[in-house]
């Protein structure tokens, strides 16, 4: 009889998933189901060591508790944003307990290992999480995202604000208990027109060898999927809606940390640049770069290279309401690394008028080597 | 009764392995990829170790003057080996024009299925014949594939084991995927160095190996080589 319930359930309410994987661009697709609509998703591939860094860095720099409350609040905006693309009421009773025990087990396969063990209960509207190796988490040694993301589920479908704790590395409770602390702020409505328009590319990208998709670089080996994630040699890589990265910046802004974001993130990458690039020949290099930006979502990179400038236009970019800085500030580690250059992030100009492009400039202002 | 089947070994060691020792003998297996990464030097490695075992191979191009060929054959440490064949009568090279092989189709198919003695076939690109001989219209779209099925019929034979390259990107390749008995697809990809592999998505009789490897082209033609970043 549970096989049953659980066959209609999974078919009849639970969302489809397809991926679609084209040269510079993935997208996440979900079916709709019960209340609600059919969601696309632009999704593009971060190496998890610049996230675990900005963490760390951050937690070295204000402390702790201050550091985990910046990263409740980014994870409970992290889940709000990826829920209101479906635009979803509270699910019928009958199904609530079901959902949200599904969609935390579906965490797992996000690298979010909390998802592996999930205890709801419906009279109170609680929930524990165990599970430890989790993506981010497993090495800065907090759950304050995790954390922030079960608050925002939990909320989301039980129509409360309900907040989350953790009480060491590998469990996580919420209830109606925990004092409050964070009410996301995310607008409830996104453009979905505009986003769709901007970010999924209506012509079929086909196959290209300076180009590839994510599947190309899965069927030449360089990033593999292990144990429910993706790795590109030995370092692990992760999907997040485009519009995430700017939460991040958002929040690091409010909090008067950006200087913070951008230093971390700029070293982080030169400092992983050493693993992927030789820097035998910087033409070759570039060439490198492009093509794992590009199977990693990026869109499609040209790279020039005059003086003391360096622009980098992405066809079939990533656009949001953001700057694109995050990835600006990724993509000038790995310049500065390739070409042994101080080079900074200067301007950045987005154009949407037939195929979505972002220009990037960043400006050589010390000579000498790194 | 133990059913074994019998099979043409491609002359590359590492890829015969993939294939439990080489292509199924009287199969039609295609070869595809993009421009350029090696699907006519493999076919070369194919009618070669042919000949190399006594039998007798057939080598058609229908996009390349004869010069081209030669050209691409003297690449190669095995050029003289491949020239003694040819001088021998081992290999057979017969270049066409599609206006000339659109007159000779048939007919050349039917020697081809009638010479007992040939034993191996290329035939250099297979699929481009059609794609550009025939506008796709649906009337014409169903003539073509039903002369492709004519022509699978003739290749099909208990002694010929044939090779056909197929061009990627083509707009119609008129459901030869699904004909053949395998496929064989080649592919590179730049990140600053050219990388290619070669993957057997599909081979009928045997048990493939499942995962690509990585391949590179020198003067002995292809030859497998470690994957770069494994490890």
């Amino acid at each position: 009889m549970k096989n049953i319930k659980n066959y209609v359930l999974n078919n009849l309410f639970l969302s489809k998933r397809v991926i679609i994987d084209k040269p510079g661009f993935i997208i996440h697709c979900a079916s709709a189901f019960y209340g609600l609509k059919q969601s696309k998703k632009r999704i593009i591939y971060f190496f998890e060591d610049d996230f675990i860094d900005l963490q760390k860095n951050t937690i070295k720099d204000i402390g702790k508790k201050k550091a985990s409350f910046l990263y409740y609040k980014i994870g409970k905006d992290f889940v709000t944003r990826h829920l209101n693309f479906s635009s979803s009421k509270s699910p019928p009773l009958f199904l609530k307990s079901y959902l949200i025990k599904r969609i935390f087990e579906s965490f797992s396969s996000a690298g979010m290992s909390i998802g592996d063990n999930v205890s709801f209960n419906e009279n109170n509207n609680s929930i524990v999480l165990h599970g430890k190796d989790n993506i981010i988490s497993r090495k800065t040694k907090d759950l304050s995202l995790f954390c922030g993301i079960v608050s925002g589920v939990l909320s989301y479908f039980c129509g409360m604000n309900i907040e989350a704790k953790s009480l060491n590395n590998e469990k996580i409770i919420a209830n109606q208990n925990i004092k409050k602390k964070y009410i996301s702020n995310i607008n409830k409505k996104i453009d979905l027109a505009k986003y769709n328009k901007s970010n999924l590319p209506i012509k079929n990208n086909s196959h290209n060898p300076i180009y590839p998709s994510l599947k190309d670089l899965m069927k030449f080996n360089k990033v593999r999927h292990k144990e429910g994630k993706h790795w590109f040699k030995e370092h692990l890589i992760i999907p997040m809606e485009i519009g995430i990265p700017e939460i991040y910046v958002k929040h690091y802004e409010q909090n008067d940390l950006l200087h913070l974001l951008k230093q971390s993130l700029l070293k982080s990458s030169e400092k992983r640049a050493k693993f992927i690039f030789d820097r035998k020949s910087i033409s070759d290099d570039i060439i490198k770069l492009s093509s794992i930006l590009c199977g990693l979502g990026w869109g499609k990179l040209i790279i020039k290279i005059d003086k003391g400038e360096i622009s980098c236009h992405f066809i079939s970019a990533p656009i949001t309401s953001g700057d694109f800085l995050f990835q600006s500030l990724i993509l000038n580690g790995y310049l500065n690394y390739i070409l042994n250059r101080k080079y900074y992030f200067s301007s950045v100009e987005t154009s949407t008028t037939k195929i979505p492009k972002i220009k990037i400039i960043y400006e050589m202002k010390e000579k000498g080597p790194l | 009764m133990v059913f074994e089947i019998k099979r043409e070994p491609i002359g590359i060691p590492n890829i015969d392995n993939m294939v439990n020792g080489g292509l199924p003998k009287g199969s039609v297996t295609g070869i595809s990829g993009p421009p350029g990464v090696g699907k006519s030097i493999f076919s070369l490695h194919f009618i070669l170790e042919g000949a190399r075992k006594g039998q007798k191979s057939v080598y058609i191009n229908l996009e390349e003057p004869r010069r081209n060929i030669d050209n691409m054959i003297h690449q190669f440490n095995f050029k003289k080996e491949f020239e003694e064949f040819e001088r021998r009568g081992l290999i057979i090279i017969k270049c066409f024009d599609y206006n000339k092989y659109e007159k000779i189709h048939e007919d050349l198919l039917d020697k081809i299925h009638d010479d007992k003695n040939i034993r191996r076939l290329v035939i250099d690109s297979f699929n481009c014949f059609f794609a550009s001989n025939y506008e796709f219209e649906s009337k014409v779209d169903m003539a073509i594939k039903r002369m492709i099925v004519e022509a699978f019929y003739k290749l099909r034979h208990t002694k010929l084991t044939t090779l056909l390259t197929l061009e990627d990107g083509k707009e119609s390749n008129f459901n030869i995927p699904y004909l053949v008995d395998g496929m064989i697809n080649l592919d590179y990809l730049d990140l600053g160095t050219i990388e290619r592999r070669i993957s057997i998505p599909k081979m009928r009789w045997t048990d493939q190996n499942k995962e690509g490897k990585s391949y590179e082209i020198s003067k002995d033609g292809i030859k497998i080589c470690e994957d770069s970043w494994e490890g």
